[in-house]
C-alpha cells in the first residue's frame, strides 16, 4: 500500500482565529471545502517535531463528528504522524483526550466538540488542539495556528483509505497506524486509581440513588461504564445516556435551565440522593442534591475540604486554585488548610502552569467547571465521582455535607447577572467608566459597607511571570462583600456584561436565607456603581444563575 | 426523414474535432458526430461503442449528445465513465468494440473541448475525419435502435495498469495531473503502488485552477519542479488534461525532455527486447537514435504526429514509441497506444532499478547535445507546405544531405536543423541541435536563410 498524500491548494478563509476553546462555527461553515482542512493544517503547520509521532483524536458525537475525524485521520497520515489514537466511534470526552495524550505521552491531541453550544446541521462545531501536557493550546500555540490559517496556500491529505472508526484494533493508514481505542477504559482505570470505587459500590448497595443526566452527549457511554457498570447504580441512573449528533434537540449546558430533566427528576421527597448532569464534551458539571443546588462555587470548596476522603488526594492538596470571579469560599478552606489559593483571569488555560508546578491541587471556576491535577482539563465526570467518595464516607445527604460546610466556613453567598446582547459601543463605554472611577472608591462607604479595594484584576502567574491585564474589575469590601463586572464577546452579536454579587455571611443562623435577597443590598449597589441600567436601558438581567 | 448536421469548418483539426464551446462547437455537434461515426461503424459492421469523457464544465452534455447520435444509429454505447484517453482505449480493446468516442478538449483551455474519434484501433485523422463532416452534412446515415449501458472502466484500467509495476524497490514519486482526468483514477493507481507519492493539483477540475494542463509548455512543470525539490522525491511525472502525453521532471527537478526520455525508457526495454525497433519523431534529438542503435536496436525515424508515430510503429513492429510533445507507446506488455500513465509506470520502475544512480545522473550520461526547443513560426496554411517545398528544392539543388520523412531534416558536420510545416496550425515547425554552442548559431543562421529566402519572418538574428 502506497502512502499516497494529496497536496491541494486552497486559500485563507478569514475569521479563523481560535479562541480559549479552539474554534467554534456553524457546521455549515465547517463544512465548506478546504475549511475543516485549512485549520488543521493551520495546526499542523504550527507545530514541530511530531514526525512519527502519536495523536489523540475524538470529539462528542455532535453533527459532523465523524466526517470531521475522517479528514483528520487522512491529513496527520499525509502530514507524518506516526500514530493516531481515535475513540471508537469517533468519542471521546475533553477530560479523557486530556488522559489518554498523558498516559500515552502523545505529541498531543484534537477534540471535536462545541463544548455546551447545540449540535446539529444548522447549529455548532467546533476543534480545538491540546498540548503534550493534556491542556489545551497556550496563547502563543493558538496565535501560530491563527497566523497560519491567514498565510495557508496547500494542505496535505491522503485522497482515500477511510478507517473504520467503529472497528476496535489496530488499522494503517499510508504509513501511519491507527488505533481505535474504547473510549473509556483509560479514563476510568484513572478513576479507579483516584477514588475508592468500593466505598461508593458499598453506597449504591445501601439503597443511595444518583441521577446523572448526559444530555444526549458524550459523558452518556463514560457514565453508563463507570457509574451503572462498575459502581453499580441502577439500571437507569444514567438519563439521556446516548450521544446524539443533535444532543436530542436539547442544549448540552449543565444549568438549572438546560438540565430541566435532572432538575424535575430532584424535587421532591421521592428524588434521588445525588443529581448531575455534563456538557456536550464532558468537561463540565453541575451538583444536586434532593431539592438542593450545589453553586459550582460551593462545589469547589466542599470538594477542597472534603479531598482527603478520596484515595487519590489523601496526601493533601498542595493548593487551591480558582477563576476570579468564583466565590471566595475556596479561599477560606485554603486559609484553614494553611495552603494558598490561587486566583487566576477566567479560563481553564490559566491553571495549567499551576498544576504543572504542583502549586495547585484542585481548581475550579464558577462556570460549572472543576478539576484536579490528575489531568489539564476540566472534568465533569470527576467532580460527580468525587462527591460521590465524598458521600460514601460521610453517609450524609448532600445538603446536609454543604450546610455542614457552611457551619464551619461561612456561606458566601453568590448570583451571577448575565446581560446579554449589549450594544458593544455601551458596554465598552460602562466598563472605561468604571475604570476611570476606580482609584477613588477604596476608603468609600457605600450603605454602611466600605470598599477595601477597587482595581481592575491582573494576573502575574507565579511560574512562567507573564502578565495578563484588565481581566476583569473588583470592588471588594471589609466584610468580605465582593461585585465583580466582567465584559465578554464583544463580536458581531454584541457584548455581555457579567456581574458577579457575593456576600459573606459567617453566622450559621443565617444560611438558610433566599440568595437573591440576602444580595438585594449589592445588586442596587452594583448598578449604583457602574451605571448600568442608564448606559445599557436594561432594568433587568438577561440571565440570573 | 432526413438529418443533416454541419459543422463549423474550424472545428474538422487533423487529430480530432475541437473549438470553443458555445462559439464553434456544441451538443448538436456531439449528435451530428454520434451519427455520421455511429453511421459509419455500423456500416462496417459494428456493434458495440465505447464513450469516455474527461473533467471539464461542458462535457457531460457533450458526452450525453453523442451517446444519443450513436444511440440512434442502433449501436450499443458503453459509457465507461470519467477517465483519460488511454482509458477509452483499453476500453475499447477489452470491449472488441468497433470504435470509441472521447469527449475531450485534451491540454485546450477550459472552455475548449471536442472528440477524438478511435475506429478499430487507431484514431481518425483528417481525411476520415472530413470524410464524416461530409457524411452529416449529406444525411448519409443509418437508424436503428441500440441502447446504452454504463460500464465504468477505472478499476479495470486500474488493474491492468499496475500490472505494469513489478515489485521493485518502493519508489518516491511526485505526480501533477493537473486537475485533468488522470486525477480521476490516480487515486485508485496509487492504492495498489508501493512507495511515497505527493499528488498536486490530484482533483478533477474542469477550471485548471494550478495551471494550463499542457506538461510540452515547460512554465506549467514548475509546480512539479518546486513538488519534486521540496518533498525530496526521485521523480516527478505531469500529464495533460486526457492523459495521453506525459511530462517528467528529474530529482534535480530539471524537466526531461521527451527525446531524453525515450532515450533512457530505451535502455531498459532494449534489454529485455534486443533488437527492437523503437520509433521517434523527426523532432528528436540525434542522441535518441544513436543511443537505440548503440544499444543494438534499430532507431526508425517517423513524421510528427501522433497517428503517424503509431501508423510507423504498426509497420515497423516497433515495441516502443514517442513524440517530442510526450506521446509514448508502448507495444511492449501492452497495447501500443499512447498512455500517460503506463508511461510513468514503466519509468518509475527504470527508475527504482537504477543502480547506484538518480534518474538525474542518468540523464546526465547520455551523450550531451545543444538543441532548442520546438519552435513555432506562424505561417499561412496555405504558405506553409510551400515554404517547405521551397527549402527542399534549394536543398536539393545544392546537394545537400537531408531526410524527407516530414519536412527536411539537414544532417551537416555540427549537428542537424529541422523545418516542418504543423499539421495542426497555421505554422512552421523547426528545431536545431549541434554539439557546441559556434555549431548551434551556425546551424540557426542556415535555418534563418532559408525562411528569410522564402519570405517567412525570423524571430533570431
Amino acid at each position: 500500500m502506497a502512502d499516497a498524500l494529496f497536496i491541494h491548494p486552497t486559500r485563507p478563509f478569514p475569521g479563523q482565529k481560535p479562541g480559549t476553546s479552539g474554534l467554534r462555527k456553524k457546521v455549515s461553515e465547517f463544512q465548506q471545502p478546504n475549511y475543516l482542512e485549512n485549520f488543521v493544517q493551520a495546526i499542523f503547520d504550527s507545530l514541530e517535531g511530531f514526525e512519527g509521532a502519536t495523536l489523540v483524536l475524538g470529539g462528542d458525537g455532535r453533527y459532523f463528528n465523524r466526517e470531521a475525524i475522517d479528514i483528520i485521520l487522512r491529513m496527520a497520515a499525509a502530514n507524518g504522524f506516526g500514530r493516531v489514537l481515535v475513540g471508537q466511534g469517533g468519542i471521546l470526552s475533553t477530560p479523557a483526550v486530556s488522559c489518554i495524550i498523558r498516559k500515552y505521552r502523545a505529541f498531543g491531541g484534537i477534540v471535536l466538540s462545541a463544548s455546551h453550544n447545540p449540535g446539529g446541521p444548522h447549529e455548532d462545531f467546533g476543534i480545538k488542539y491540546n498540548i503534550g501536557a493534556g491542556g489545551p493550546a497556550p496563547e502563543k500555540v493558538t496565535a501560530a495556528i491563527h497566523a497560519k490559517t491567514m498565510a495557508i496556500s496547500q494542505y496535505r491529505i491522503l485522497p482515500t483509505g477511510a478507517v473504520d472508526i467503529d472497528r476496535l484494533g489496530e488499522q494503517r493508514l499510508g504509513a501511519m497506524r491507527v488505533e481505535v481505542i474504547d473510549p473509556v477504559a483509560d479514563y476510568a482505570l484513572l478513576m479507579e486509581q483516584l477514588f475508592d470505587f468500593a466505598a461508593i459500590r458499598r453506597l449504591f448497595a445501601s439503597g443511595f440513588r444518583v441521577c446523572f443526566d448526559a444530555m444526549h452527549a458524550v459523558t452518556g457511554p463514560y457514565a453508563h461504564a463507570i457509574l451503572e457498570g462498575r459502581l453499580g447504580a441502577a439500571a437507569g441512573s444514567v438519563i439521556n445516556g446516548t450521544p446524539l449528533p443533535d444532543f436530542g434537540g436539547g442544549h448540552p449546558d449543565p444549568n438549572l435551565v438546560h438540565a430541566h430533566a435532572l432538575v424535575r427528576a430532584m424535587t421532591g421527597p421521592d428524588a434521588p440522593d445525588l443529581g448531575a448532569a455534563s456538557d456536550g464534551d464532558g468537561d463540565r458539571n453541575m451538583i444536586l442534591g434532593r431539592d438542593f443546588y450545589v453553586t459550582p462555587s460551593d462545589s469547589l470548596a466542599v470538594l477542597a475540604a472534603n479531598a482527603g476522603l478520596a484515595p487519590g488526594y489523601a496526601r493533601g492538596l498542595t493548593g487551591i486554585a480558582r477563576s476570579m470571579p468564583t466565590s471566595q469560599a475556596a479561599d477560606r478552606v485554603a486559609a484553614a488548610l494553611g495552603i494558598r489559593c490561587y486566583e487566576t483571569p477566567t479560563g481553564w488555560k490559566f491553571f495549567g502552569n499551576l498544576l504543572d508546578a504542583g502549586l495547585a491541587t484542585i481548581c475550579g471556576e464558577e462556570s460549572f467547571g472543576t478539576g484536579s491535577d490528575h489531568l489539564r482539563e476540566k472534568d465533569g465526570l470527576w467532580a460527580v465521582l468525587m462527591w460521590l467518595n465524598v458521600l460514601a464516607e460521610r453517609r450524609q445527604s448532600v445538603a446536609a455535607v454543604v450546610r455542614d460546610h457552611w457551619a464551619r466556613y461561612g456561606r458566601n453567598y453568590y448570583s451571577r447577572h448575565d446581560y446579554e446582547g449589549l450594544d458593544s459601543a455601551a458596554a465598552e463605554g460602562l466598563m472605561d467608566h468604571l475604570r476611570a472611577s476606580l482609584d477613588g472608591l477604596a476608603g468609600q462607604s457605600f450603605g454602611g459597607r466600605e470598599v477595601s479595594l477597587a482595581d481592575d484584576f491582573a494576573y502575574a502567574d507565579p511560574v512562567d511571570g507573564s502578565v495578563s491585564r484588565q481581566q476583569g474589575i473588583r470592588v471588594i469590601f471589609t466584610d468580605g462583600a465582593r461585585i465583580v463586572y466582567r465584559l465578554s464577546g464583544t463580536g458581531t452579536e454584541g457584548a455581555t456584561l457579567r456581574v458577579y454579587i457575593e456576600r459573606y455571611e459567617p453566622d450559621p443562623s443565617k444560611h438558610d436565607q433566599e440568595t437573591q435577597t440576602v444580595l438585594a443590598g449589592l445588586i442596587g449597589l452594583a448598578d449604583q456603581l457602574a451605571g448600568i441600567r442608564q448606559r445599557t436601558g436594561r432594568n433587568s438581567p438577561t440571565v440570573i444563575t | 426523414m432526413t438529418e443533416t448536421h454541419r459543422f463549423h469548418p474550424v472545428v474538422l483539426r487533423e487529430y480530432d474535432i475541437r473549438g470553443v464551446v458555445g462559439r464553434d462547437l456544441g451538443p448538436a455537434d456531439g449528435y451530428g458526430i454520434g451519427r455520421a461515426f455511429g453511421s459509419a461503424l455500423v456500416e462496417t459492421g459494428g456493434r458495440v461503442v465505447c464513450v469516455g469523457q474527461d473533467g471539464r464544465l461542458s462535457t457531460a452534455a457533450l458526452e450525453a449528445a453523442v451517446v444519443a447520435g450513436l444511440v440512434a444509429c442502433g449501436l450499443e454505447v458503453r459509457r465507461i465513465g470519467l477517465g483519460p484517453t488511454p482509458m477509452l482505449n483499453y476500453a475499447v480493446r477489452r470491449h472488441q468494440a468497433a470504435g470509441g468516442v472521447m469527449v475531450t478538449g485534451s491540454h485546450n483551455p477550459a472552455d475548449h473541448n471536442g472528440f477524438k474519434l478511435i475506429d478499430g484501433d487507431a484514431y481518425l485523422t483528417g481525411d476520415a475525419i472530413r470524410g464524416l463532416a461530409a457524411r452529416a452534412a449529406d444525411g448519409r446515415l443509418v437508424r436503428g435502435e441500440g441502447r446504452v449501458v454504463l460500464y465504468p472502466m477505472a478499476v479495470d484500467y486500474i488493474e491492468c495498469l499496475a500490472g505494469a509495476w513489478d515489485g521493485g524497490r518502493a519508489p518516491s514519486v511526485a505526480w501533477d495531473p493537473g486537475n485533468g482526468a488522470v486525477a480521476a483514477v490516480l487515486p485508485l493507481l496509487l492504492q495498489r503502488l508501493p512507495g511515497r507519492h505527493v499528488v498536486i493539483n490530484g482533483t478533477v477540475d474542469g477550471t485548471f485552477p494550478g495551471h494550463p494542463p499542457d506538461p510540452a509548455e515547460p512554465r506549467n512543470l514548475r509546480q512539479l519542479q518546486d513538488l519534486v525539490l521540496t518533498e525530496g522525491t526521485e521523480l516527478g511525472v505531469a500529464f495533460d488534461g486526457d492523459g495521453d502525453r506525459i511530462g517528467v521532471v528529474d530529482d534535480q527537478g530539471r524537466v526531461v525532455c521527451a527525446d531524453q526520455l525515450l532515450a533512457i525508457l530505451a535502455e531498459s526495454l532494449l534489454k529485455a527486447r534486443p533488437g527492437a525497433a523503437v520509433v521517434a519523431d523527426v523532432k528528436a534529438s540525434q542522441v535518441l537514435f544513436d543511443e537505440v542503435r548503440r544499444l543494438g536496436g534499430r532507431a526508425i525515424m517517423g513524421r510528427s504526429g501522433r497517428s503517424p508515430i503509431q501508423r510507423k510503429m504498426a509497420e515497423s513492429q516497433a515495441l516502443l514509441g514517442g513524440e517530442m510533445s510526450g506521446h509514448i507507446f508502448w507495444a511492449d506488455g501492452y497495447y501500443g497506444f499512447d498512455d500517460g500513465l503506463y508511461a510513468a509506470l514503466r519509468l518509475i520502475r527504470v527508475v527504482s532499478r537504477l543502480a547506484g544512480e538518480t534518474l538525474a545522473g542518468r540523464v546526465d550520461r547520455l551523450p550531451h547535445r545543444l538543441n532548442t526547443p520546438e519552435m513555432r513560426l506562424p505561417c499561412a496554411d496555405e504558405r506553409k507546405f510551400v515554404v517547405v517545398d521551397e527549402v527542399r528544392a534549394r536543398l536539393t539543388a545544392d546537394g545537400a544531405a537531408f531526410d524527407g520523412t516530414d519536412g527536411v531534416r539537414v544532417g551537416t558536420p555540427d549537428g542537424w536543423w529541422l523545418l516542418r510545416a504543423s499539421h495542426t496550425e497555421a505554422a512552421l515547425s523547426a528545431r536545431c541541435e549541434a554539439l557546441s554552442p559556434d555549431g548551434l548559431k551556425e546551424l540557426r543562421h542556415q535555418l534563418g536563410t532559408h525562411l528569410r529566402l522564402s519570405g517567412v519572418a525570423v524571430p533570431w538574428g
